[in-house]
């Protein structure tokens, strides 16, 4: 993973990485709560409505089985690493190839898998409920967690091909 | 040679797609896991309307099984199942809320059955027939001390032994036996389950626990899942501010 050291040397990757990360990992706590934010936010004070975003966070204990805070926390910050990373390759102009859309998927995958347990993967619950299918959640050994393995096994990758991309000499290829 | 290569833009297009329409099915009421299919000996009633609006909610009444004061500014209205693993933690949440609230005639507890069949059958729907058993022999405070007992026992994900359970937690707290027995296998709380499972779905419920927090001014606040005692109390603190 030498390119990935390359590109965090720049300090400015480093934190646009952290940034990334946290607002997904903010989103996966704070979407499933989406009506509530939106209820405190037209009700509430300002300084109110922030504290209550701040509380949420402590939801990753109540909220989601030890399988799934992990998930969440390991998806966020490949995610931040991954779109770092692709940011410094456009900049450097090297072409996208399958390393980053490997990355889409990857990312869209573990999104699938997040969510509170309790309230279910909040997408794929409601990917699922279209076709009333939310049945084949209970079918799954991790009740849909699955994705969230995938999407980091997918992430891992891309991070790996990216890294290797930007380590790489620039030659023509056929 | 730059390969011309249609994975990046499917892929952005697909995941956009998807999660777009995934959030916004979020927010409707969709046909959901947790609405069980009518049981052929239960009355029949109204199928739910799926609307998943808060205002839709059964007024709490004398006939909820209620911790803390009916009066209280804030009612949150729980509805709960069993066999869920995060129903129990938060049940221990809201345990820590009628402590802090409680006591004051602040908050008042209201809790409603929700068994999700789909995901934990016969289990979940047992274990409430139960409890309302239990509050039919012994009222209010014994359905509360049923239903502690139970998410105390629980091994939650339709892992418990009910057959043992159920009546061990009976005879613990003195109930009527032979009563108690007869109460279950009548079934007669069976409408009273369906209606609870009808108003959680009506009002939005997805998943469990399901809660909605009511202020003193009517204003309804959606609780999705095991929230923190950190996040409830400040929920509580904004309702009471209204």
């Amino acid at each position: 993973m030498a390119g990935v050291k390359d590109v965090f040397r720049e300090s400015r990757y480093l934190f646009f990485a952290i940034f990334i990360a946290w607002f997904v990992f903010s989103l996966a706590l704070w979407l499933p709560q989406w009506k509530l934010i939106l209820q405190v936010l037209n009700t509430a004070s300002s300084v109110d409505s922030v504290v209550l975003l701040v509380s949420l966070y402590t939801s990753l204990g109540s909220n989601f089985t030890l399988g799934g805070a992990l998930i969440v926390v390991i998806l966020s910050g490949l995610f931040g690493v991954n779109i770092s990373l692709t940011l410094y390759l456009y900049r450097k102009q090297f072409s996208i190839q399958k390393g980053v859309a490997t990355n889409i998927w990857g990312a869209t995958l573990g999104i699938l898998g997040v969510g509170c347990a309790a309230c279910g993967s909040v997408i794929l619950t409601s990917l699922l409920s279209l076709f009333g299918g939310v049945w084949l959640l209970s079918y799954l050994p991790l009740g849909g967690e699955e994705f969230g393995f995938i999407g980091i096994a997918l992430l891992l990758y891309g991070t790996y091909s990216l890294s290797k991309k930007i380590s790489s000499p620039m030659v023509c290829e056929d | 040679m730059d390969k011309n290569n249609l994975g990046v833009p499917v892929a952005i297009v697909f995941a956009g797609v998807l999660i777009a329409g995934a959030v916004f099915m979020s927010g409707r009421s969709a046909q959901v896991a947790a609405v069980p299919a009518p049981k052929p000996q239960a009355p029949v009633v109204q199928a739910p309307t799926q609307t998943g609006n808060l205002d839709a909610i059964v007024p709490v009444s004398e006939d909820d099984h209620i911790r803390g004061d009916i009066n209280a500014p804030v009612k949150i209205v729980e509805y709960s199942d069993f066999e869920c693993p995060f129903c129990k933690r938060f049940h221990d949440t809201m345990n820590q809320v009628m402590s802090e609230y409680g006591a004051d005639g602040q908050v008042a507890w209201v809790l409603r059955q929700f068994p999700l069949e789909q995901l934990h059958p016969v289990k979940a729907r047992a274990e409430a027939l139960a409890t309302e058993c239990a509050a039919d022999q012994g009222g209010n405070d014994m359905f509360w001390k049923y239903a502690d007992r139970m998410f105390e026992l629980t091994l939650t994900n339709n892992r418990t032994d009910i057959e043992t359970v159920i009546p061990q937690i009976a005879e613990e707290l003195g109930l009527d036996m032979s009563e108690f027995q007869q109460c279950v296998e009548s079934n007669k709380f069976a409408s009273a389950i369906e209606a609870d499972i009808a108003d959680a779905v009506n009002t939005g419920g997805r998943g469990t626990p399901w809660s909605i927090l009511i202020g003193p001014d009517g204003t309804k606040y959606p609780i999705n899942g095991a929230q923190s005692f950190e996040s409830v109390k400040q929920l509580i603190e904004i309702a009471l501010k209204n």
